[in-house]
């Protein structure tokens, strides 16, 4: 009898999470609570391919998520050692430690690859509010490596988006998208990423390591992995600041 | 010079001392290391041209303490070997010909061999302590106060190496007190050392990020020693850096002669974009109005690069700069090559041409960071 009740708890459940993640924005919303944190910090590990050579950028990284995002992002491999990426909304600078230079990263620049990587600027500073930019429809159901995925498509409904149209596939268990495809207006496909692993983190699913291919690039991709994943560790506010920024 | 390499040793060894448990502490080393060797063309228009052997290794370490939390100790230095012809542009009392490049910064010489100098060039020693009101910084640092990637007319404290195919800048012996106001304002306060220095010059800077713009207002007054060919003066400017279409930046600097009352004007205005991600430009211009500033360039200059990038690790670029009042021309073409992690090669042809001669350098440069 109580094995019965659970298995009704469980078809109940699920049959309401399911009828209750019916639109696009549902999807959206559910995605954003793995997203929903007050700070996050971590050490990456960026790896970018161009055909059999591979060059690993390390990092650290801290950001905080308030009315405005904030984002310091360290690298600590010897080519880059102690350049500094300081993101304050939708501002960005990098600090070049050996002219001790600060260079305010402006427009279209930002579609630049980040560090020679297949991640632009706009990629690293985009915010979450997806549903404010663009209009979200649920295409249908598939799977993708033997996991059933939600398809959602995402169409700019403002001008100032990196991507015309998104595409994304998103696990109807996790609510994690594993895989993403960016697109221009005129419909060419610029980027798809790829999520290779997920880890509970926190109580949340957390994408640990993505794959990132700029298929305007050719035989070039960029692996980024995220280690010591820290959620709302207490960070001082103040190393956001440009005084931080020459430290 | 002495003093500096005993302040050094003090700053490593007590640095490197005394480390926190579980907390990263010590000294943090990196560096890297070049070897250039090339044929230095020099083009007679009277006689036969030359061709000659020029090259160069260097040496550069920057140790600095790894737990920065109340204050940070930092240091960059090169030692460099020039070889050929190269040597005359560091070592000019070797070749008293008119070539030589007098302009050049002192060097340490460390010693000999034979007619081959080995150089110490000290590029960075600070010590910085962090105030809960202010960063203090003392000794030698870059001082980045414009915008401008060559031309900065408000850059007076730290000049940009022309012939640097990297463009590096050169510190300057200052006290830095840094007062911010918020995440991205603040006042930045400059004195020269030594300060009771006859030619000690301070500077004020107020920066600020409005409107998606970084402005600043900088005064600068300069306290020129006797023996210079310059007078004091104040030098005031105003400079930005922002988006409009393309990257946008410039510099207005006004400088007033104290004892003639004599004001000229000096202004940059400086563009950067990027097209899919693979074609780079920046162009800059410079108008100065007078020959009595300080700084070396003509009435109208401009200075252009071009960057193609090929991949992730292969790149070609381009830059010139042109001074149309002296009829000066400095170019630099590179191939770069990331032939493995942390190993660049680049091949270069740089070129001159100006009323003292006319020059080309075909170099290849093997440089690896550690």
């Amino acid at each position: 009898m109580k094995m019965d009740l659970y298995l009704l708890f469980m078809v109940l459940t699920s049959s309401i999470a399911k009828n209750f993640a019916q639109t696009g924005e549902d999807i959206l919303t559910k995605m954003d609570i793995n997203r929903d944190y007050k700070t996050i910090s971590y050490v990456g590990v960026m790896s970018i391919y161009v055909k059999d050579n591979v060059r690993v950028k390390n990092l650290k990284s801290e950001a905080l998520n308030g009315a405005e995002t904030k984002a310091l992002v360290e690298f600590t491999n010897p080519e880059d050692e102690g350049t500094r990426f300081l993101m304050l909304g939708k501002n960005l600078w990098i600090y070049f430690p050996a002219e001790e230079d600060v260079v305010k990263i402006s427009g279209h620049m930002l579609k630049e690859g980040m560090m020679g990587s297949d991640v632009s600027y706009e990629d690293a500073l985009e915010s979450d509010a997806l549903s404010e930019k663009y209009t979200i429809t649920l295409s249908n159901e598939e799977k993708l490596n033997d996991r059933q995925c939600y398809v959602i498509v995402l169409e700019a409904k403002v001008k100032d988006v990196p991507y015309f149209k998104r595409k994304m596939w998103v696990d109807t268990k996790t609510f994690v998208a594993l895989k993403e495809e960016m697109y221009a207006k005129s419909g060419k496909l610029l980027k798809v990423a790829n999520v290779l692993e997920t880890r509970e983190i926190g109580g949340r699913n957390f994408p640990v390591k993505v794959e990132m291919v700029n298929t305007l690039r050719k035989d070039s991709k960029t692996v980024f992995e995220m280690k010591d994943v820290v959620f709302d560790k207490q960070m001082d506010e103040e190393k956001f600041s440009m005084r931080y920024l020459r430290r | 010079m002495n003093k500096y390499l005993i302040i050094l040793t003090i700053t490593i060894l007590l640095s490197t001392a005394a480390p926190h448990a579980g907390q990263q502490s010590g000294m943090t080393f990196n560096g890297s290391m070049y070897t250039d060797l090339g044929l230095l063309h020099t083009v007679h228009s009277s006689s036969k041209d030359e061709a000659d052997f020029a090259g160069m290794s260097l040496f550069s370490l920057n140790p600095k303490n790894a737990n920065r939390t109340f204050g940070k100790v930092e240091c960059l230095f090169d030692v460099i070997v020039p070889y050929g012809r190269t040597i005359t542009r560091y070592v000019p009392e070797i070749d008293d010909s008119s070539d030589a490049d007098q302009s050049l910064p002192d060097y340490y010489k460390i010693f000999s061999f034979g007619k081959t100098p080995v150089l110490f060039d000290l590029r960075k020693l600070y010590l910085s302590v962090y105030l809960p009101f202010a960063d203090i910084t003392m000794g030698r640092q870059i001082v980045n106060f414009g915008k401008g990637f060559v031309f900065s007319p408000i850059d007076v404290f730290s000049s940009v190496e022309l012939y640097d195919i990297n463009f590096r800048r050169r510190g300057s012996d200052i006290v830095d007190i840094l007062v911010p106001f918020s995440a991205m304002a603040g006042i930045d306060l400059i004195c020269e050392m030594p300060f009771l220095d006859e030619s000690c010059s301070v500077a004020a800077k107020i920066y600020a990020t409005l409107f998606d713009f970084d402005f600043s207002a900088v005064g600068i007054f300069r306290n020129n020693d006797k023996e210079s060919d310059f007078e004091n003066e104040t030098v005031f400017g105003l400079t930005f850096k922002g988006d409009a279409a393309v990257g946008i930046y410039g510099e207005a600097v006004g400088h007033y002669i104290n004892e003639s009352k004599d004001l000229s004007f000096e202004g940059m205005l400086g563009a950067d974009y990027s097209i899919k991600d693979r074609w780079y430009f920046i162009c800059e211009y410079l108008y100065k109005q007078h020959d009595w500033t300080q700084s070396i360039w003509g009435e109208h200059n401009i200075f252009g690069s071009a960057r193609f990038r090929i991949n992730d690790i292969t790149n070609i670029s381009a830059s010139i700069i042109y001074d149309f009042e002296k009829e000066s021309t400095l170019g630099i073409a590179q191939f770069y090559y990331n032939i493995l992690q942390n190993v660049n090669t680049i091949i270069y042809l740089q070129g001159s041409e100006a009323a003292g001669g006319k020059y080309l350098l075909y170099s290849a440069r093997v440089e690896v960071k550690f």
